[in-house]
């Protein structure tokens, strides 16, 4: 049918089908600013003003439009020429992976038409249904007042952060410019022609490995003395990519056309665990439109594991792009490439599958008991570590120092307690996305929404035949991926799709599929024991973790190696065990997620250590400061276990963790609240509604030591500015411009001066990707490395031209070379002169980056709670995180790194959780059902940037994204058991938790028998 | 994915509707705001009928009380001053707490009737209102109290549009309440109750309407709660009883939100809770 629209003012008249929603047709038509990130218009961000008024598109037919204007956020305003809504969002650092921008920022244009001046209040409701995964909203709120404010005509200040900091090392102001020290001392020296001194790799200078702290000292200080102080790093500069985000350009996986696209669509498997006896796809072959069927007997058998790690992978290979046997509900049974995803959909319908269904196991202690069903009994499943697929063992991994049993032995007191925490997922608003196409040279384009570029290539390659050299990914903007883009979840047979259609294929999971068939955080059961003494003094600590990988062991040793080795040696203690068993079940596999098994492991951590305090009589923050790390401590554990095989001794270097328990505990106002709150100071009879405060600290790493790697290059133009090559990849986080500020800095210009071009296989040196806190601190290396080659040769050039000086001379700063005599030349006068005038060279520099050392950042979050004991709803009222990440490279940045990351910890504690029923489907298939907090029923919080310098960082700098998490989630816990005097042990604290914890406290009778 | 609809109908008058609704071998569904119909699984639909072009979401307010059309969306229904004036502000609420706001844009008071994903406090608070639906059919109108639409919903809808939802004006010194208990804020509700009580000059309970929803197949009345408070004093205690009496009227289901037995120890709180607050409003 014809629809006629309004769209953007201009009058359009569009062919749609009675089907087709208005989402589909208004892409269809190049309006790429609408995204899709569901199907049950619960997440917003295919929202679009229909006469006015915001609402999803995918769930409006196209046809409902007929007849009415429709306004996208193409009408704004152009990169070029930004509206005030898009600078608001831009300046205030409101646009992270920028998939859900557009519609909050239409849902502001309308609330800014009808209310000028409106309140936060109902700025939070206006952005409500709009799902952010990022942000937190916290700068997304504060986008829309600027943006009304600047639209009423006011003068606005310009956005800028003084961070608390730097410190030095040992706690003192610190102000100036250091390098890493990670090669070479001498940071302040040019790198040599020809080569820059790289981190000693594995074998590097083993005094240097247990440099004791004074040492250090002295080096950092040294080499301070000899900067400027920094310019572009610390600076709160916009997004490189932001204005084409801001203005809802086609930048993202799917906002691509290309001809003869056809539409890919897997068959999943409806039992949870079943042999596929017999397939026949003849019919679904037969369906006009449909050009390839694929079932496990059209494509070779080659085991591999979808984790998106270096090679080789420390992940179990026990999976097959399809294969003859289901493990749960939701793998893939066959792939089918079709005209149209109406046709794809009527032939998945058409294929006749017969199964002979297998008892499944959908609990890890089932999985691990005797006689029960083994899920991987194929004989090419290839194990990594300690493993036993006959009982279904996906791995053992066993970790300790000194002697456990008798450091127990002589604690004062030894306490127990066992934790459970879900399954839970990434939830990015964009879902996964691939489209492969055969380029003109008859290699394979895997244009795909990642975070591991180069594994893509490298783990597809033998499942599709192809060498690694013959396939080009490329990584456009990603609308978020929290880990779950570490997974080569479905470029492996969208590929197969074009290898045998020979067409170009699209492939996307809608949210149902998500939730049955992409990855999760792995659900475990987490056993403590904890020795102490009277005094306080933690002696020992064990940890004993069952953990669920579910159907495949994608990242199942990795992930659970963390929740052990980055978490009980945040004590000292005189010995620690750490032991986990990663089961096999009948479930969706789980996989990486941001923390990447800290989470768990410090929900189990630091809920018990509030238990160990309650028991000493001690408050828990007083008996955190007794026994936490601080500088010159080193992670014990971290030898033993480091990606699957031995690793490296951590030295902590810079330590925040003082300081940022301090701040958290000023801004809640926690010893007033510990002493005014909770059961106790009701005298242990529960009011109706009480408040409670608790917190909880922990520490992650700086990328997997001795194994990330990351690639920079970078190369002058004409008129001075810079083109940055990096493999590292931006997932939304503001990597590009972190690593532009990076570069810029070395080079005396700002990040707007630089073009940075990320990931892609073709054009950018290799970089692990974008996990494992890795960026700032490696690819942010191998950006400074390449900045300082290119920088030494424009000195070189400058000296020549400025005469009288030498190049060592010769500073780089506001886009000119500086003799230090006070004269200086542009760095365009120096580009056109080694471009065109004498002893032509390109002014490059390249350079890599890998380290042994993987400074923790560290992190103190707390919450305030109110529980309603008579139907146990727990409300977090507020929550604060202080976050020591080194040097902030762009404080804007991180703070938005924080705000989102405890925003899925709030999530963490109480709504999110996966849910299955008896047979293995899953119940939680939408954002329905599986809650993620929307703006107007945000917490209020406050994030603090506790700046150390650490030694190794570039520019001092550790990470981010990952550490600040953690804390939350036991912080809320925590503070529950302040308010009650009850101890819940399993999240998220549901209201059927609570109040079965309180019934059974008060002899109610309520059993734990749980929900669902 | 809706992929075999193949017709798209936008009728101007309600018996083009009936009569689309009554074709023999068309799969027909009523369109609303497409929020319960869009994300379905529903491989043989065949047409929509939209109501766009009926007009039917009005609001009148009259001596009779509320009239709402059923095509009301959700955010005008909690926007709109009448609803917001009508017996506290109950439905606005309701319609505020039933889903997030460009859902509200879009879905409609008839859809979240008729529906299945419309959630709890509409339903709920249409209960304790004592609402009357009016159905449009084939041969006339029919009209049905809420409660019982909810519990036969599917044998009220066949071949029948429901057009209008309406609200007896309530009594002099009425208040009323909404309770639900939810995972966060902005959740779907667990379970709820919604509380319309009247008082007299003396203080006297004169009548009172307790609903709720999730303690049992349907949003419904809790008659035994009501006995317990008609004629009596609105005192704490008199409240308890009514509560009291909750416990052994719902036959609440589990489901992954949460257990019946939960339900059914919370269900008595938020009765006791609805009322007193609906005490406070009136005494205001």
């Amino acid at each position: 049918m014809k629809i006629r629209i309004v769209i953007n003012g201009q009058e359009q008249r569009w062919e749609a089908a009675p089907h087709e929603s208005l989402l589909t047709v208004l892409r269809r038509e190049g309006n790429f600013s609408v995204k899709h990130g569901c199907e049950t218009g619960e997440c917003g961000a295919c929202a679009a003003l229909v006469d006015g008024r915001l609402r999803p598109t995918c769930v409006t037919l196209a046809a409902q439009a007929d007849g009415h204007q429709v306004t996208t956020v193409e009408s704004l305003g152009s990169p070029l020429k930004l509206h005030p809504i898009q600078e608001a969002f831009l300046d205030t650092g409101a646009v992270q992976c920028g998939y859900c921008t557009p519609a909050m920022m239409l849902a502001t244009q309308r609330l800014l038409e009808q209310n000028p001046s409106p309140t936060e209040d109902e700025v939070r409701e206006c952005l409500s249904g709009v799902l952010c995964r990022c942000t937190g909203y916290v700068k997304p709120v504060e986008a829309v007042l600027r943006a009304a404010a600047l639209l009423r005509g006011e003068e606005v200040a310009p956005i800028e952060r003084s961070a608390r900091g730097p410190l030095t090392p040992d706690g003192r102001p610190w102000d100036g410019h250091g390098g890493d020290l990670s090669g070479d001392p001498r940071d302040s020296t040019p790198p040599a022609p020809g080569g820059v001194p790289g981190e000693a790799g594995p074998g590097g200078d083993p005094r240097r490995e247990a440099a004791p702290v004074a040492t250090l000292d002295a080096i950092t200080e040294a080499t301070l003395e000899t900067h400027e102080p920094l310019r572009s790093v610390g600076s709160a500069a916009r997004k490189v990519d932001g204005p084409k985000l801001a203005a809802g350009k086609p930048a993202f996986t799917d906002d691509f056309e290309i001809r003869g696209l056809l539409y890919g669509k897997l068959l999943l498997s409806p039992h949870a665990h079943a042999r596929i006896k017999r397939i026949d796809a003849s019919r679904a072959r037969a369906l006009p439109g449909v050009h390839a069927v694929l079932t496990h007997e059209d494509i070779p058998r080659v085991s591999y594991t979808t984790a998106g790690q270096s090679w080789p992978e420390p992940s179990p290979y026990d999976m097959r792009s399809l294969d003859d046997k289901v493990r749960y509900v939701g793998d893939r049974v066959a792939a089918i490439a079709a005209e149209s995803p109406e046709i794809a959909e009527a032939a998945a319908r058409l294929i006749e599958v017969e199964y002979e269904v297998l008892p499944a196991a959908l609990d890890p202690r089932q999985s691990m008991a005797p006689g029960a069903p083994v899920i991987h009994d194929e004989p090419d499943a290839r194990g990594f570590a300690h493993h036993d697929f006959s009982r279904n063992l996906a791995g053992r991994i066993e970790a300790g120092h000194g002697d456990l049993e008798a450091a127990m032995a002589e604690a004062d007191l030894v306490i127990e307690g066992t934790y459970e925490v879900p399954k839970v997922q990434q939830v990015s608003i964009e879902p996964h996305i691939t489209i492969t196409f055969w380029d003109e040279d008859g290699r394979m384009v895997v244009r795909t929404s990642t975070q591991v570029p180069f594994h893509v290539r490298r783990i597809i390659a033998p499942l599709i035949g192809l060498p690694p050299g013959r396939i080009r990914v490329i990584k456009p903007r990603i609308g978020g991926g929290f880990g779950g883009k570490q997974e080569v979840l479905i470029e492996d047979i969208c590929a197969h799709l074009t290898v045998a259609t020979g067409r170009p294929v699209k492939l996307e999971y809608s949210r149902a599929e998500e939730f049955m068939a992409a990855r999760s955080r792995h659900p475990q059961i987490l056993r403590m024991r904890t020795g102490v003494m009277r005094d306080g003094t933690v002696v020992a600590n064990e940890m004993y973790v069952v953990a669920d990988t579910g159907a495949y062991g994608c990242h199942a040793i990795t992930v659970q190696s963390n929740t052990g080795v980055k978490t009980i040696p945040l004590y000292r203690a005189k010995a620690l065990r750490f032991t986990c068993d990663t089961v096999y079940t009948n479930l969706p596999p789980a996989g990486a997620f941001r923390g990447y098994g800290v989470p768990q492991g410090a929900f189990a951590l630091e809920c018990h250590m509030d238990v160990v305090a309650e028991a000493l009589g001690m408050d828990p923050m007083e008996f955190r400061a007794k026994n936490h790390v601080r500088v010159g401590d080193v992670n014990v554990l971290s030898k033993k276990m480091n990606e699957g095989k031995e690793g490296y001794s951590q030295v902590i270097y810079s330590c925040g963790l003082t300081e940022c328990i301090a701040i958290c505990q000023e801004a809640i106002g926690y010893r007033e609240k510990r002493e005014k709150y909770g059961a106790r100071a009701h005298g242990g009879k529960l009011p109706v509604k009480v408040r409670g405060v608790g917190g909880a600290i922990s520490m992650q790493g700086s990328a997997i030591p001795g194994v990330d790697m990351g690639g920079a290059v970078i190369k002058i133009n004409d008129d001075g500015t810079f083109n940055l090559m990096i493999g590292a990849t931006d997932i939304g986080t503001g990597a590009d411009t972190v690593l532009a500020q990076i570069a810029a800095e070395a080079l005396g210009i700002t990040a707007q001066d630089i073009m940075v071009y990320p990931s892609d296989t073709d054009l950018t040196p290799f970089d692990t990707g974008a996990y494992a806190s890795s960026t700032t601190y490696i690819s942010g290396m191998a950006a400074k490395k390449a900045a300082e080659e290119a920088a030494w040769e424009m000195r070189k050039v400058a000296a020549k031209l400025l005469g009288h000086v030498s190049a060592e001379h010769v500073m780089l700063r506001d886009k000119r070379c500086w003799a230090p005599d006070g004269r200086s030349v542009s760095h365009q006068d120096v580009s056109l002169h080694s471009l065109h005038v004498s002893e032509q060279q390109q002014i490059m520099g390249h350079a890599s980056a890998v380290s042994l050392k993987s400074p923790p950042p560290f992190a103190a979050e707390f919450a305030e709670v109110e529980v309603d004991t008579e139907t146990g709803e727990v409300r977090v009222l507020s929550m604060v995180a202080a976050v020591d990440c080194g040097r902030a490279i762009n404080p804007i940045l991180a703070e938005g790194q924080i705000e989102g990351a405890i925003t899925q910890s709030l999530g963490y504690a109480t709504t999110e959780e996966m849910v299955w029923d008896e047979s293995g489907h899953m119940i939680t298939r939408d954002l329905r059902d599986y809650k993620i907090y929307e703006a107007n029923e945000m917490p209020r919080s406050q994030v603090f940037l506790v700046e150390t310098h650490e030694p190794y960082g570039p520019y001092g700098a550790k990470a981010v994204a990952e550490v600040p998490i953690n804390p939350l989630a036991p912080a809320i816990a925590n503070a529950v058991a302040h308010a009650l005097g009850i101890r819940i042990n399993q999240i998220p604290l549901t209201p059927e938790r609570v109040l079965r914890a309180i019934r059974a406290a008060q002899g109610q009778g309520a059993p734990a028998a749980d929900q669902g | 994915m809706l992929s075999t609809l193949r017709e798209y109908h936008r009728p101007h008058t309600v018996g083009e509707v009936l009569e689309l609704l009554a074709r023999p071998g068309v799969r027909t569904a009523i369109l609303a705001g497409g929020t319960e119909l869009a994300g379905r699984e529903d491989p043989e639909l065949e047409a929509v009928v939209d109501l766009a072009a009926l007009g039917l979401n009005t609001v009148d307010t009259g001596a009779g009380g509320l009239r709402l059309g059923a095509a009301i969306t959700l955010q005008d229904l909690m926007e709109h001053p009448d609803v917001l004036g009508f017996a506290g502000g109950l439905l606005a609420a309701a319609a505020k707490q039933a889903a997030p706001r460009t859902i509200r844009q879009a879905a409609t008071l008839g859809g979240t009737l008729a529906g299945d994903k419309g959630g709890l406090e509409v339903p709920t608070a249409l209960v304790a209102l004592d609402a009357r639906l009016t159905l449009a059919v084939v041969d006339g109108i029919r009209q049905v109290a809420v409660d019982e639409f909810l519990a036969g919903k599917g044998g009220w809808l066949a071949g029948a549009l429901v057009t209008e939802v309406s609200l007896p004006l309530p009594m002099g010194g009425t208040g009323a309440a909404l309770e639900r208990v939810s995972r966060s804020p902005s959740d779907r509700a667990i379970i709820c109750a919604a509380a319309v009580l009247s008082v007299d000059r003396h203080g006297a309970c004169k009548a009172a309407r307790v609903a709720i929803g999730g303690a049992g197949a349907h949003p419904g009345r809790v008659p035994d709660a009501e006995a317990e408070l008609v004629g009596h004093p609105l005192t704490s205690e008199r409240i308890a009883a009514a509560a009291a009496a909750v416990t052994a009227a719902v036959d609440p289901q589990s489901d992954f939100r949460a257990s019946a037995e939960y339900r059914r120890w919370v269900a008595p709180v938020l009765v006791r809770r609805a009322l007193t607050a609906a005490r406070e409003v009136e005494s205001r």
